[in-house]
């Protein structure tokens, strides 16, 4: 097999990687329009607590998630390394707050680990995988299973 | 007077060691609590309530099922701890053990008994909190020095201290019937107060999910 042949079995994907709490997880670079730095969030009356409210992007309305609730992490003052990380969900735009925003890396295909999920646990499905970093551990997340079909209805409707 | 009360001390965790390991045995759910020393007080000293002579009556059904295909003859295993209870893995079921790691990985949105990964020999090792999985209620979080690794290495039992290894005889463990609820368990050993995991079957449970109700 040539080495082309080899490599498009294999290809290569780019994420952005972030952090919360101690731990890296990365999403899909194609699904990431830009980061933001830390800007003022409304928040929405009656929206669902993993919202944290709604920005202004250049006269667009983007809904904030609050992304350590989302994955059971306790809360955490923002600071100067906070940032939004703006990505698009099934056409949707979609905010992110996160501790702090790393870099891009680039992973193989053949260096990921498959989900680790344990059971059955609904919430436990957006870990697409994991994949290991000079010794640390990425941890991959799949923006389009974080929210389930009925999560983002309820979101266009904010 | 003191002695008195220093082996009546002792005498009761021991009698709620072999309550519980006994529940554990018994078809009916939920299994009973972790030795807790109040309870078991009154397993030792009222006499036998209807339940027990049930189950007294049904030992000769649920129990006298020989040893699974593994264990014909005598076998070592080794024993750990986790939340005061002892439970044994059969060594050739043992994959390894691996010091508690800091390094451990939490994975968002799994159960609280799945503690996260961690790495081990090239591979992440799924490690669960054993007590979590064979208890159905603690007395105290445990503290977790240990990892025993199963399944290949794909899952890790964290636990507190591992003890000894021990040559048992198929006759010295009372195995579990196709009565028993909790496929994870492969039968109990009076004699070292231990339960006895299977280790296979306890993987598959963790695998899909089933194995998360402490039961």
């Amino acid at each position: 097999m040539s080495h082309a042949a080899m490599r498009a079995e294999d290809p290569l994907v780019q994420w952005v990687t972030f952090r919360l709490d101690n731990e890296t997880y990365g999403v899909n670079v194609m699904q990431v329009q830009e980061v933001l730095r830390m800007t003022e969030i409304a928040p929405v009356p009656g929206a669902p607590g993993y919202v944290l409210g709604i920005i202004n992007l250049r006269g667009n309305v983007v809904t904030v998630i609050d992304t350590r609730k989302r994955f059971g992490l306790e809360p955490r003052e923002v600071d100067d390394a906070t940032r939004i990380v703006i990505t698009e969900i099934e056409q949707q735009v979609m905010g992110m707050l996160v501790d702090s925003v790393a870099e891009v890396v680039d992973v193989r295909m053949s260096e990921i680990e498959t989900a680790p999920n344990v059971g059955n646990d609904e919430s436990s499905r957006f870990i697409q995988g994991v994949s290991s970093r000079e010794g640390d551990l990425l941890i991959l997340v799949d923006l389009n299973k974080l929210l389930s079909a009925d999560e983002l209805k309820e979101m266009q409707a904010l | 007077m003191l002695k008195e009360i220093s082996t009546q001390t002792y005498a009761e965790p021991q009698a709620a060691l072999t309550a519980y390991l006994e529940s554990l045995l018994r078809p009916e759910m939920p299994a009973a609590a972790p030795p807790a020393v109040s309870e078991p007080a009154k397993l030792t000293t009222e006499p036998a309530p209807e339940p027990q002579h049930e189950v007294a009556h049904a030992e000769p059904t649920v129990f006298l099922e020989g040893a699974p295909a593994w264990a014909q003859a005598p076998f070592q295993c080794l024993l750990f701890k986790t939340a005061g209870l002892t439970l044994g893995i059969p060594l050739f079921k043992l994959n390894g053990i691996t010091p508690w790691s800091s390094s451990i990985t939490p994975m968002p949105g799994h159960s609280p008994s799945f503690l996260g990964l961690v790495p081990h020999l090239g591979r992440q090792v799924k490690v669960v909190d054993t007590s979590q999985i064979v208890m159905s209620k603690q007395t105290s979080p445990p503290e977790h020095h240990y990892i025993v690794l199963i399944a290949g290495g794909e899952w890790g039992l964290a636990c507190e201290s591992v003890s000894e290894v021990v040559t048992l005889h198929p006759d010295q463990v009372r195995w579990r019937t196709a009565l028993g609820v909790r496929p994870w368990l492969a039968g109990i050993v009076k004699d070292r107060m231990c339960a006895l995991l299977e280790a296979d079957d306890l993987a598959t449970l963790l695998a899909t999910g089933e194995a998360q109700s402490g039961h």
